[in-house]
């Protein structure tokens, strides 16, 4: 799934920086074999038409927004506006096509919390709400699909480090493609605080779905004799909307 | 003659024309989506997720001069004696083709969608004497207007320098109406027989309504508002309660209203801070159109505190430079209207009334619902002065009840 219609709204420059990462972050992992994997291989969740966890999977990676009349084209209509608001506790929510962060979380989490975040969202405006017991969250799209984005972003983040010593030659490279990218695709709009980015390359769906196809057979055939990644139990607070 | 009315109406439909044509213009570029049913893409047999309970409502508003009770002495069959409309408000409704002018204005300035809604209503303005076929020169012209009321809210926050948050909830109305249908004789004529006796049941005066037979009319608004303070502070939370609020609104009209206007509102009681646009919202009268703003935000706590109620006051202040109902339409003639000289620019009003609301969620859901009822009275100096009657105050009340869809 491509994340490269992406509007902001009331996000500074240096804010963008960050959104950038975190969308980064969101983009691989939403796109890796562990998230189909984990979505999968899940227990079944509780949504209101009982979907198979292959559905949900798919409705994920469908791209169909409730609220945009995009219909399923494999890409995350993204509508990103900061709250100036303070929150207590929860990161944002989600109105409409729009996807809210308060102000104080934004500047507060790292990006692969802000990953799982815009995943938790993003669930939302395909069409999936949260529990109606906060208590009941092992099931529940939403906070399953943030809380697994977010998991796989942290073991990603690796390219993300500061310190290029630290860094292989080809995550240097990769780092460096992505700082180019990140800076060519910000393009102001007519609105003065308002920037739309483009956190990845346009390829057209058939081509990349061929390359996700690929991707996937090959990957699971180098995966199959790894076990299967362990499931944190740890609980985190994730965005609610 | 090009008059105002027409002048609007040929830039409302040019723009409209543009948007369409801007609108085609795209849809046809973009390649890239796919808008084929879910199941044949994804082998998906069900429905897509709609899990997202829609905070969608249905209201009913009745204006009536028999609804003023405080004081009953001033309770006056005359000026604006009905008004009513039904109002649907919901999110979707801002991506329907009636709403693209205020969809331009959402993509041209990034505020964010606060409400919208589409209201069908009548408004009846009347004279004293009813039931004279002659016209009763000095006094108000009848005057009908039937429409079909647009409005969508944006909200926009900013930061002072000094770090203090500013929200201000920007209203956009049109109103696409219609004078001199037959509807205000009917109405008055089944409801002095049947609901208020006593008055006159053939009001001949009807006759003499601003553009009898029927002329096109519109109404552009703009009412912008603002949250002042709150008591006790609060820290700008999502989930805020306080029991005093106050907010300004400024705003100002072309169609037939010419007006700029502004006013202070206050409320007292149980109040939810998030919900002060939303109550604020609406005009005074029914006349300069309706509009509701669905729940907008979700609350932190669920299935709990999910009362709201308090009284409101509102101080408005208008610049009427010209109103249709008093003088006429410049493009229609109408057997009598008021002289311009003998209507009065500078107008205010009073109004207070109280708000009772219960917003909740259903199981299983997000997004609230809401029930509410809203009572007020309302005080309006003097619209014209003929110096051959004494120039009044017209007092009217009004009742509101909104449903969840």
């Amino acid at each position: 799934m491509r994340i490269t219609k992406v509007r902001t709204h009331r996000y500074s420059p240096a804010e963008i920086e960050k959104l950038d990462i975190a969308l980064e972050l969101f983009s691989n992992a939403i796109n890796s074999v562990e998230f189909q994997r984990n979505i999968e291989q899940h227990e079944p969740f509780d949504t209101v038409e009982n979907y198979s966890n292959a559905e949900i999977y798919n409705i994920i990676m469908s791209g169909d927004e409730a609220d945009t009349n995009g219909g399923i084209d494999h890409e995350a209509d993204l509508h990103l506006t900061l709250d100036l608001r303070t929150s207590t506790d929860a990161i944002g929510y989600t109105k409409q096509e729009r996807i809210f962060t308060f102000q104080n979380f934004f500047e507060q989490l790292e990006p692969t919390k802000l990953a799982g975040h815009y995943a938790h969202e993003y669930c939302h405006t395909l069409g999936f709400a949260d529990p109606s017991n906060l208590d009941e969250l092992e099931r529940n799209v939403p906070y399953e699909v943030g809380r697994i984005i977010e998991e796989i972003a942290i073991s990603n983040q690796r390219t993300f480090i500061v310190d290029e010593a630290e860094l292989t030659d080809s995550e240097k490279t990769l780092k460096r493609v992505r700082k180019t990218a990140r800076r060519s695709s910000i393009v102001p709009t007519a609105a003065a605080d308002t920037t739309v980015i483009k956190t990845s390359k346009p390829a057209t769906g058939k081509r990349k779905k061929a390359a996700a196809k690929k991707a996937v057979v090959k990957k699971k055939t180098a995966t199959k004799k790894k076990p299967a990644t362990k499931k944190k139990t740890t609980k985190h607070k994730p965005a609610r909307s | 003659m090009l008059t105002l009315p027409k002048l609007t109406l040929i830039t409302f439909l040019f723009c409209s024309f543009q948007l369409q044509a801007q609108e085609q213009a795209i849809n046809h570029a973009s390649a890239v989506s796919i808008t084929e049913p879910a199941s044949r893409y994804i082998n998906l047999k069900k429905q897509p997720p709609r899990e997202i309970q829609i905070p969608a409502t249905f209201s009913i508003q009745i204006d009536q001069d028999f609804l003023f009770r405080f004081p009953l002495t001033k309770n006056e069959d005359r000026n604006y004696t009905q008004g009513t409309a039904f109002i649907v408000s919901h999110p979707g409704l801002r991506k329907t083709w009636m709403f693209l002018p205020f969809k331009k204005i959402e993509d041209l300035t990034g505020w964010e969608p606060y409400g919208s809604s589409i209201a069908l209503g009548g408004t009846a303005f009347t004279p004293r004497i009813i039931d004279s076929s002659a016209p009763i020169v000095g006094d108000r012209p009848f005057a009908f207007l039937l429409y079909v009321s647009t409005s969508s809210t944006l909200k926009n926050q900013k930061k002072t320098k000094k770090g203090k948050l500013i929200e201000v909830y920007n209203s956009f109305t049109i109103n696409y109406g219609i004078f001199g249908t037959n509807i205000g004789y009917r109405f008055q004529s089944f409801a002095h027989k049947n609901i208020v006796k006593g008055r006159p049941t053939d009001p001949k005066g009807w006759n003499n309504q601003i553009s009898k037979g029927g002329a096109p009319a519109l109404l552009f608004d703009y009412n912008r508002f603002q949250p002042l303070l709150s008591a006790p502070k609060t820290k700008g939370t999502i989930d805020d309660r306080s029991v005093f609020d106050l907010g300004w609104n400024l705003g100002a009209s072309v169609g037939y209203y010419d007006r700029a206007y502004t006013g202070l509102y206050a409320r007292l009681g149980h109040l939810r801070n998030r919900n002060q646009a939303r109550w604020n919202g609406g005009f005074s009268s029914l006349a300069s159109g309706s509009y509701e703003m669905a729940a907008p935000e979700k609350k932190k706590t669920r299935f709990k505190d999910v009362f709201e109620g308090f009284l409101y006051g509102r101080v408005n202040g208008t610049l009427m430079f010209r109103n249709a109902m008093l003088v006429g339409q410049g493009f229609k003639h109408s057997d009598y209207t008021l002289k311009p000289e003998w209507t009065n620019v500078g107008l205010y009003e009073f109004e207070w009334g109280f708000v009772l609301a219960f917003e909740y969620f259903k199981k299983g859901k997000t997004g609230p619902k809401t029930w509410a009822f809203q009572g007020r009275s309302i005080y309006r100096s003097p619209e014209f002065n003929s110096k051959l009657f004494p120039e009044r105050w017209h007092y009217f009340g009004s009742v509101g009840l909104m449903f969840p869809l």
